[in-house]
């Protein structure tokens, strides 16, 4: 049977951006499937009027999905297909794909609330994300509530068209809410004092911005599902770190660099030094990687976004140069390796 | 059965259990494991393995896995047994002893993408999928047909997997998870539009 090439397009631009970036049961995936959920509910919420307000939490506890549903919950059916708009206040106990789920109906009205919660039902050190129904933030606890939120907000409506400017407005987002000081999660830092990064830092910071632009393209008004965001893409000037499609067009090729203060080395007293001109050369391949994938896809923009974890706040004249030079817009983030107020 | 729990597939009834197990049969060349069965009869009931329904009855006996909700049904396609399968302690330990050699840790490893994608789509067409497979439901293969897809031409779900990736932005390489999380929902809405 021959296929129907229309009907296998539709499907993979409405599906890809759902795609669990790691394997399925890793948190990552998990907090993927709730942004991604948390999205479509919210666009099916602009035309309803019954939403319960409130807080609610999606907590985590993958062995309670075997068993009947635990003391004081019942089971939600079809929670993952229903969308319900009675969500505000009430705390759910899911699966990593989120097909068995079990409800306490609560009235949380706030993250305190969820914290108790939580701690009521014993599973505050299980990972979880909190949703305030109303605002539409979502707080991601991924290593339970010992640990400070990474917040993400989902109501912001997304500009049509979308350009690079809404990709850097987009990018700015992520940046205030998770990565401008240092956090749990994604976790850049090994060690935030020392300022020394994680290993591979480049991959998490691409795979955190991947997952956050892949939830908020996934049932977005903008696009209904055909917009992609696609992280490595191959072309023949390389593997693109994100990519922005709409309608097989590509918008935004944008290249991922970080500055360091220091390489990764689990040891600290062994974590070399970066120098500032390994960090000015490294920037500047940046822009020429960019530039080479504007042009090779083609695209309408290239972009080098620098996230900075460097000790001293301050731009790159290297890399500005070269992208001006390039046609390439130069983004960069600085990573304040404290809580706020501590830098 | 670990996957299946962590995805939320359990308690799992017998039947979805072969339908999910033919569906990794039929999908495994997509990430270059072997399938363990490539053959399969068509049945009336849907995909079935009698050999791993009696493994399954024999770990159920063991106490490894459990079982519930037993009942035997007569319809029109005769008689048939029904259950609900779930795990325990003792599915865990072996599970876990499996990992502990290479060949376990791959299978594991492929099954857990599967049972995945099966979980990523609506609850409601869980059952239907498999009955709407490609190469399952490959016009004119009727009741009692002999399906090998041991061979790659006649692995039509694979090859319809393998599709995707003409319709993608050129130059983006789809990767086999995500070939397969796309067929799945390609089945999915197979079964949604009615076809079966």
């Amino acid at each position: 049977m021959p296929l129907d090439s229309d009907t296998l397009r539709n499907i993979a631009l409405s599906n890809l951006n759902r795609v669990p970036p790691g394997r399925g049961d890793d948190i990552g995936s998990y907090i993927h499937a709730i942004l991604v959920w948390l999205t479509e509910w919210a666009v099916a919420s602009k035309h309803r009027t019954n939403i319960t307000p409130g807080y609610c939490a999606f907590v985590l506890v993958p062995e309670q999905a075997k068993h009947d549903p635990p003391k004081g919950a019942k089971e939600a059916h079809f929670f993952k297909e229903d969308k319900t708009p009675i969500l505000g206040g009430n705390v759910y106990i899911t699966d990593y794909a989120l097909n068995k789920v079990y409800r306490y109906s609560g009235k949380c009205r706030d993250l305190n609330e969820i914290a108790r919660e939580l701690t009521k039902r014993a599973i505050n050190d299980r990972p979880f994300v909190a949703f305030d129904v109303e605002a539409q933030m979502v707080y991601i606890y991924a290593s339970g509530m010992a640990t400070r939120p990474t917040s993400v907000p989902l109501r912001q409506e997304i500009p049509y068209p979308f350009d690079v400017d809404v990709f850097k407005a987009m990018l700015d987002d992520i940046y205030r809410d998770n990565l401008k000081y240092a956090e749990p999660y994604p976790g850049l830092w090994h060690d935030s004092r020392e300022r020394i990064p994680c290993k591979e830092t480049e991959l998490i910071a691409q795979s955190h911005v991947c997952a956050i632009l892949k939830a908020r393209a996934q049932g977005s008004g903008l696009s209904t599902g055909k917009w992609l965001t696609i992280s490595e893409k191959k072309n023949n000037a390389g593997r693109i770190d994100i990519a922005i499609y709409r309608s097989e067009h590509c918008i935004v090729a944008a290249e991922i660099k970080v500055l360091r203060f220091r390489h990764h080395n689990a040891d600290v007293k062994k974590a070399k030094k970066v120098s500032p001109k390994f960090n000015e050369k490294w920037a500047k391949r940046g822009a020429r990687q960019a530039q080479r994938y504007k042009e090779s896809e083609p695209s309408d923009s290239g972009v080098l976004v620098l996230y900075d974890m460097r000790d001293k706040n301050k731009d790159v004249q290297g890399a500005i140069d070269e992208c001006k030079k390039r046609g390439i817009t130069y983004l960069r983030y600085y990573l304040h390796n404290g809580i706020p107020g501590a830098n | 059965m670990g996957a299946a729990q962590k995805a939320g597939l359990l308690p799992i009834s017998k039947t979805l259990f072969h339908r999910v197990i033919y569906l990794s049969n039929c999908l495994a060349p997509l990430f270059d494991t072997t399938p363990t069965n490539a053959t399969i009869v068509k049945y009336k009931r849907g995909p079935f393995y009698p050999k791993v329904q009696w493994y399954l009855d024999r770990l159920a006996v063991l106490g490894i896995l459990k079982v519930r909700d037993l009942e035997y049904i007569t319809d029109e396609y005769g008689t048939w047994m029904e259950a609900l399968y779930f795990t325990n302690g003792a599915t865990r330990q072996v599970i876990e002893t499996c990992k502990g050699v290479q060949y376990g840790r791959q299978i594991e490893e492929y099954l857990t993408e599967m049972v995945f994608a099966v979980a990523s789509i609506s609850k409601r067409t869980w059952k239907d999928a498999a009955l709407n497979d490609s190469t399952y439901d490959e016009p004119g293969k009727t009741e009692g047909a002999f399906i090998d897809f041991a061979d790659p031409t006649n692995n039509l779900s694979v090859q319809t997997a393998r599709a995707f990736q003409a319709v993608l932005p050129k130059g983006f390489i789809a990767s086999p998870k995500e070939e397969m999380f796309l067929y799945l929902r390609f089945l999915e809405s197979q079964v949604a539009g009615g076809t079966r």
